[in-house]
């Protein structure tokens, strides 16, 4: 192990001499395009002299230039090394490396909050059932952990996991943890984890509520830890996949095609100083466990207490100890569910936005490496574009009207020749057209690598229909782009007022946003839009031309929202062969086994109304005993025994309705107050004829192994 | 511990109002008498059950948790019943249950062949299958069951304080001396003549 470390370092060294110049050339790149652009702009605008307005419009446009020609110049280098002209070096599992002491052990963690348990199962079940057709080692757990506060959902979690466990007996060992306090999030909820069991595994790989993984990679990425001792994480890019509307379809194939080349790239560039992006990745535990304590930032709310983006802040630590961050974009069989509307898309923007702003205080911390500070300051720049672009559309409105209000002079006092107007017609159109290239570009690049794999070709809809495809995604992007941008100007604004974002689990089924929720979400769009259009039409049409497709979008963004959130619009576009992809054309095994398990949820028929849950975990035996043995016990101060006695007696005089959900889940929490329910329910149940069916725990089919005993 | 989750349950004037409960248990439409005002007086008083009811109460609860072989539940039956035969006590539905648990617990133990565990597990193991599953076996589950043992190691916060220019070694002679240089009076005034100087000509 000692050697495999040495050999470990050696390779590091050479490593870092190897990209060293790969980045300075990035840099170096990114910088002369913005330079050039800066020039081109900076020319035209100083025709007649630079203005206070010209030079906050030619600051605000470099940056934004810089913005996108980096991932311009990451796409490029992608698509070369994924044609082959360039070979990686990328982190594979080495045969030569010593032999490991023992098999290393993984432990599979799922933090789940309010999420729906039968879907959290239904993913489960198929990473589960594809890792037991490829590991037979038996070095794998999984812990599902659960920071859930709704009481019917915390029950439901439970049933899933004994059903989970049963089925899984003897292959693969299932745990189950309530935290009745939820503290620091997801963050606290690994860590919590990592403090409690971190002892007992090598790796973790952590799981989102809607991952789902191939026992395959799991296997690699795995391997992969186990032939690089210097490497602290492997992140394996999520493909998003399984959901059915427009918006979600859209998305689905514009990863699924623009994803690899951007990865590529990004691996490229970065190698072992690569990101994490908080699932779907190995994580070495005891480096984890050594130098990703978060700590709470300092100041309140929005930018202080809890770090909410711990995941960038965890690679950039993991960094500054000296491990390694790969991204294993090579690795397939890493997927996720994408937010099936443009509202929940917005949504999750809104959490990751304040998480990513608060970055802004972590950005200069003592000790981070270049390009961690790289990586955050990305984070943060991929939020506050938004509102740039938002101001230089302004600016630029404002520019143009002052423009319209000043008459060219002919003759200037004291010059004998008249001043010609200069026409930089040539220049504005040079630069709109290379901007455009460097924002489609990167498109077509992903539509020219499927040409290198027959495969992915025709998985993608054949040649035509991919280009179709291509062109569609784009149309929606231009309509969608100044929407999205909006909305994160909206946040922006928002958390810079002070408000925090609430803890909310993410809406992931297909389910189409309806026109009220369309009006509230966009109402202030199309007002907004409906007023800069209007303006810009009086004031400055020439400006008006010029404004009008970034304005179609917001201002039709009610019906754009409702209309890309429909399902079966995203069916019928599927069956034309449509932003296909191939999990949808050709779906591997573990998605299989996921459709399989989704479909017998659906065919179950409609499930027992959880609210029915708490109940049955009162007088049921089984559901009893099952939740009372979930439980840590804890000793309660008197006057909190007294408030839960109160509890009960309010149940047993207005029924379990009469309780507000945190008073059901201060009940739940308590072993005593569960245990003295049970007992009451059949006290009460005196005097009536036994009627065993009805008591009987309704619970799902058994599984057979189960049956068996 | 079981004793002190049911001692509650000994004080009648408490817990006993039915109505409710009929309703969270059978999901029959009874009467939810409002509590304590309708409980009748007789009631409250501790009541005296013929042995073979407290045996049928047995039964029915043994069947509701999931024992549905007749031979398996007469035994337990009657091994929870000489349980509370043995206490001489009126068994209340506390009672019933824990005893119930106790034998199940028992039977539990036996077939795990590990020490004894909390009560409440043997009903999982009763009604899951006719021994326990692996799920309830694993020796080494943790106090809560659901996971293995804790072994708190906690992992401590990281520093992450803003990053400020700081002199490095070699630099602090150099700024050493330079914060200790002594300059005459006579050279400060000629410093000085010579910045105003500059001041009035420059311009």
């Amino acid at each position: 192990m000692t050697s495999a470390l040495s050999a470990q370092t050696r390779s590091a060294q050479t490593r870092s001499a190897r990209t060293r110049p790969r980045r300075l050339l990035l840099l170096f790149l990114v910088l002369a395009s913005t330079c050039a652009a800066a020039l081109v702009l900076g020319t035209i605008l100083a025709a007649d002299g630079f203005s206070l307005l010209e030079l906050a419009i030619l600051v605000l446009f470099s940056t934004l230039f810089a913005w996108i020609t980096t991932s311009f110049w990451i796409c490029v280098i992608g698509f070369v090394v994924h044609l082959g002209a360039i070979s990686r070096r990328g982190l594979h599992a080495t045969a030569a490396v010593e032999r490991l002491e023992r098999p290393s052990t993984t432990a599979l963690v799922m933090p789940i909050y309010n999420e729906d348990p039968a879907r959290v199962v239904a993913g489960l079940k198929a990473t589960l059932d594809s890792l037991c057709e490829n590991d037979t080692s038996g070095g794998f757990d999984l812990f599902i952990l659960s920071d859930t506060t709704d009481p019917d959902i915390w029950l439901a979690e439970e049933m899933a996991w004994s059903h989970l466990n049963r089925e899984f007996a003897g292959r693969i060992d299932i745990f189950y943890r309530h935290r009745p306090r939820n503290l620091a999030r997801k963050s606290g909820n690994i860590a919590d984890f990592c403090e409690s069991w971190g002892y007992r595994y090598d790796y973790m790989i952590v799981l989102d509520a809607d991952s789902v993984m191939s026992g395959d990679c799991l296997t690699r990425m795995v391997a992969r830890m186990d032939s690089h001792p210097r490497v602290g994480l492997i992140q394996v890019p999520p493909v998003p996949v399984m959901r059915e509307s427009l918006f979600a379809r859209a998305q689905q194939f514009a990863s699924s095609l623009y994803g690899p080349t951007f990865a590529a790239g990004l691996g490229y560039w970065l190698e072992g100083d690569s990101n994490y992006w908080g699932h779907n990745a190995i994580i070495r535990v005891q480096p984890f466990m050594e130098h990703c304590g978060l700590p709470v930032l300092p100041g309140r709310e929005p930018f202080g207490g809890e770090i909410l983006s711990h995941d960038f802040v965890e690679a950039a630590l993991l960094r500054r100890a000296g491990w390694e961050v790969w991204l294993a974009d090579d690795l397939s069989g890493s997927f996720e569910e994408p937010p099936p509307t443009l509202i929940d898309h917005a949504k999750r923007d809104r959490r990751w936005c304040q998480g990513n702003l608060q970055h802004i205080g972590v950005l200069l911390a003592r000790g981070l490496r270049p390009l961690s500070r790289l990586h955050l300051g990305m984070g943060v720049m991929s939020y506050l574009s938004s509102l740039m672009w938002l101001l230089l559309l302004v600016l630029s409105g404002l520019e143009a009207w002052r423009q319209s209000q000043t008459e060219h002079s002919y003759f200037i006092e004291g010059d004998l020749f008249p001043n010609w107007p200069v026409s930089y017609a040539f220049e504005a159109t040079t630069l709109l057209a290379i901007t455009l290239a460097i924002l489609y570009l990167p498109k077509l690049f992903g539509y020219l690598a499927l040409f290198g794999e027959r495969r992915r070709l025709l998985a993608h809809g054949g040649a035509i229909k991919a280009a179709l495809s291509v062109v569609l995604e784009s149309l929606m992007s231009i309509l969608l782009a100044p929407i999205l941008m909006l909305f994160q100007s909206g946040f922006i604004v928002s958390i810079l007022a002070g408000r925090s974002v609430r803890w909310a689990s993410q809406h992931r089924d297909d389910e189409e946003t309806s026109w009220r929720e369309a009006a509230a979400a966009h109402g202030v769009q199309t007002a907004v839009a409906l007023a800069a259009g209007t303006l810009s039409a009086v004031y400055i049409p020439d400006f008006f031309l010029w404004l009008t497709p970034v304005l179609i979008g917001p201002l039709l963004s009610i019906p754009l929202s409702r209309f890309t959130s429909r399902v079966d619009v995203g069916r019928k576009l599927k069956d034309w062969g449509l932003f296909l992809t191939p999990a949808e054309t050709d779906p591997p095994r573990v998605l299989q086994l996921l459709a399989r398990n989704l479909s017998a949820r659906l065919s179950a028929g409609p499930e027992d109304p959880t609210d029915a849950l708490f109940e049955q975990a009162i007088h049921d035996p089984f559901m009893n005993a099952l939740h009372r043995t979930l439980l840590e016990r804890q000793p309660r101060a008197k006057s909190e025994r007294l408030r839960l006695d109160g509890l009960i007696a309010r149940v047993q005089e207005n029924g379990a309705a009469s309780l507000s959900r945190d008073e059901k889940r201060d009940l739940l929490c308590d072993p005593t107050s569960m245990a003295t329910l049970h007992a009451l329910a059949w006290q009460a149940r005196d005097g009536t004829p036994p009627e065993p069916k009805l008591s009987e725990p309704k619970r799902g089919p058994e599984p057979q192994g189960a049956a068996a005993g | 511990m079981e004793a002190r989750l049911t001692t509650p349950l000994q004080e009648p004037c408490v817990y006993l109002a039915p109505g409710a409960f009929d309703t969270l248990a059978i999901g029959s439409d009874a009467d939810p008498a409002p509590f304590p005002a309708q409980v009748p007086a007789q009631d409250l008083a501790p009541q005296k059950r013929p042995q073979s009811e407290t045996t049928l109460r047995i039964d029915r609860y043994l069947q509701a948790a999931g024992a549905a072989d007749t031979t398996r539940r007469s035994r337990l039956t009657a091994a929870a019943a000489r349980d509370l035969l043995a206490q001489g006590a009126t068994p209340s539905w506390a009672e019933i249950i824990a005893a119930v648990d106790r034998s199940l617990a028992g039977e539990f133990a036996t077939a795990c062949a590990s020490a004894a565990p909390a009560s409440a597990r043997g009903r999982i193991a009763l009604s899951l299958a006719e021994h326990p599953t692996p799920d309830t076996e694993t020796a080494e589950m943790g106090n809560d069951w659901g996971t293995p043992p804790r072994h708190r190691q906690v992992m401590a916060a990281q520093d992450l304080s803003l990053w400020r220019p700081y002199l490095r070694p070699s630099m602090h002679r150099g700024a050493d001396r330079l914060r200790n240089v002594q300059v005459s009076r006579s050279a400060q005034s000629l410093a000085a003549c010579l910045c105003w100087l500059a001041v009035v000509i420059i311009p």
